[in-house]
């Protein structure tokens, strides 16, 4: 059987006294671990083996949370990360849209949660450990059953282009290959510790939980609120000698801008991934600079194929160099086409076209959207293609080069203007830490607004010049808006939707 | 106090002549939000000699001018 599960039980037995967790409260060795995920399977065992609905796992970013999510794989339960600090109303909207029958919380927030839903009866707690399990079939209201797969690990939740979030459905064969490669392509073992940044709803964190468990190395554990303080995470990430550290380019960045790197000793950091979005490569330069032993990589792939292409990034970084990295190469288990219209074609050198991936990692779906599934999980010759809405081209170098999202792709004046290309040469403007660029309908006109972070506001007529020198004139921004941040998401990513609400605001 | 407030009027508040007295709570009313409060860490080090130790960039210490004030002078002292 090629599960999870089984994938991942020897790492209690063979690293029993290694340290599994070290975190701001309290570290656990694999055995304690271990330990712990059988304290918690007892709990759940008591009620959630009779239906294989999914268990929703609404905690902390913890040791606990860890413990539960390996509870959920030894029991074969499918399970659902649910943000934390997120609104209640979007917690439900997920559980129920999940159709999770229970939830696996905190015994505090678990009591919230009876009130919220007027449930008049107890949670079930654990005796000593802080869990409790939220039955929600106590609820009155009438519940959709979803046919989950029986092969289906856990579901991932990403926000969509509609405004609702969306499961993506990942297998344990989804999973496996892409922890089997990354633990192998970059020499992970249990001598090591890797930062747990990400929080566990985002899928950069399967990265940091099973490669590191597979390998039977520790995991530097940091809560949200730890790496909400960029002084505090640069100060845990050299306590803790961390070695390998993946994030998203927005969180290294604060961590650049932040951190006082200066203060701190980085001399084991050997690897730093970075994935989600795309990194300035002025911003990228500098943190080289500061830290030089380190070989860092561009991952990329969208939740619902995970990692399917990676890049490792040449030393030194050009102080001229304007353009971003390469997405480089796809991995051994993916394939990929490109799409123009209903045309598809092999990845040749100078190709441009939307990203389509098949292989081991393209996820089973989405969970109970049968239509939106059919548009973005294509039947082509036998196999199914994920439609990643990018549009990449291949370099002379064959590299996968990302130029941007299909839906953020705009037409004025007949052309094509590309979001992330005014965005990518934002970036390089002195004293400007974030950049978004985003489209506004204006009296049927539409109009490009550049919202810039920055300390200080930049004379529009600065920055005017600075594009006619970089850009065609049908690509320039319209305005200009000074922001005191850029707004990110809760995967710390720009987040476009509230940039647009806030431009749409200053027109 | 007079620069902190100044500062906090210039770069933080929508109106650098709105309402913020010694006691207007900064953090947790969101007019200082995490990247707002590591820029005022950053001004209170280089104005006021003192160093944060990273678990010290807490709403505790930071919450309105008089937690500042009296964070200042507990650091000189120390």
């Amino acid at each position: 059987m090629n599960q999870l599960r089984h994938f991942l039980e020897d790492c209690y037995r063979n690293n029993s006294a290694g340290i599994a967790i070290q975190s701001g409260t309290e570290n656990l060795s694999y055995l304690e671990l271990n330990q712990r995920r059988q304290a918690l399977e007892g709990l759940i065992g008591a009620v959630a083996l009779e239906a294989r609905s999914p268990i929703g796992l609404l905690l902390p970013k913890s040791p606990n949370a860890i413990a539960a999510i390996l509870a959920c794989l030894k029991l074969d339960l499918p399970y659902v990360p649910i943000d934390f600090d997120a609104p209640f109303s979007r917690s439900k909207y997920i559980f129920e849209d999940a159709s999770c029958n229970f939830l696996i919380t905190t015994k505090e927030r678990a009591a919230e949660i009876y009130q919220l839903l007027t449930i008049n009866k107890e949670p079930l707690e654990h005796p000593d450990l802080d869990f409790a399990i939220v039955d929600l079939r106590l609820q009155s209201r009438p519940r959709a059953e979803n046919r989950i797969g029986p092969d289906v690990c856990y579901i991932l939740y990403t926000s969509g282009s509609t405004g609702k979030p969306k499961g993506v459905l990942i297998t344990a064969t989804n999973a496996i290959c892409f922890v089997e490669w990354a633990g192998a392509h970059f020499n992970i073992d249990a001598t090591l510790t890797l930062a747990s940044i990400a929080p566990f709803h985002f899928d950069l964190s399967i990265f940091d939980l099973f490669v590191s468990l597979k390998a039977g190395a520790t995991i530097a554990l940091f809560t949200a609120k730890e790496v909400k303080n960029p002084l505090l995470l640069a100060h845990y990430l050299a306590e803790w000698k961390v070695n390998v550290i993946y994030a998203t380019p927005s969180l290294l960045q604060l961590l650049l801008r932040y951190g006082k790197l200066d203060r701190y000793g980085f001399s084991v950091l050997r690897q730093v991934l970075f994935a989600g979005e795309v990194f300035p490569v002025s911003a990228l330069r500098l943190l080289s600079l500061q830290w030089p032993q380190v070989s860092f990589y561009n991952l990329y792939g969208p939740t619902e194929t995970n990692v399917v292409t990676y890049f490792s990034v040449p030393r030194p970084i050009l102080e001229q160099r304007g353009y971003p990295y390469p997405i480089g190469q796809l991995c051994p288990y993916a394939k990929a086409q490109l799409r123009t219209g209903d045309q598809t074609y092999p990845l040749e050198v100078n190709m441009e076209g939307e990203l389509l991936i098949a292989g081991d990692s393209v996820a089973a779906g989405y969970l109970g959207l049968p239509e939106l599934e059919g548009k973005r999980f294509l039947q082509l010759d036998g196999a199914i293609w994920y439609a990643t809405g990018d549009l990449v081209r291949v370099d002379k170098n064959r590299d996968i080069v990302y130029v941007g999202r299909i839906d953020r792709m705009v037409k004025r004046r007949g052309y094509r203007i590309e979001m992330a290309e005014i965005e990518n040469c934002m970036s390089n403007y002195e004293g400007v830490t974030a950049f978004g660029a985003v489209p506004v309908e204006q009296d049927g006109q539409l109009k490009i607004i550049g919202c810039y972070e920055s300390n200080f506001a930049i004379p529009e007529l600065d920055l005017k010049q600075y594009f006619v020198d970089y850009l065609p004139l049908y690509m320039q921004p319209d305005r200009f808006l000074h922001l005191k941040e850029i707004p990110l998401t809760s995967s710390q990513k720009v987040d476009f939707q509230a940039l647009k609400n806030i431009a749409i605001k200053h027109v | 106090m007079e620069p902190v407030e100044h500062f906090i009027r210039k770069n933080f508040l929508a109106d650098p002549d709105g309402d913020l007295s010694n006691s207007t709570p900064l953090l947790s009313s969101g007019i200082i939000d995490s990247i707002s409060a590591l820029e005022l860490v950053e001004f209170l080090e280089q104005n006021y000699q003192i160093e944060f130790k990273p678990h010290e960039v807490d709403r505790e210490n930071l919450n309105t001018i008089d937690l500042i004030g009296e964070f200042i002078e507990r650091k000189r002292t120390q």
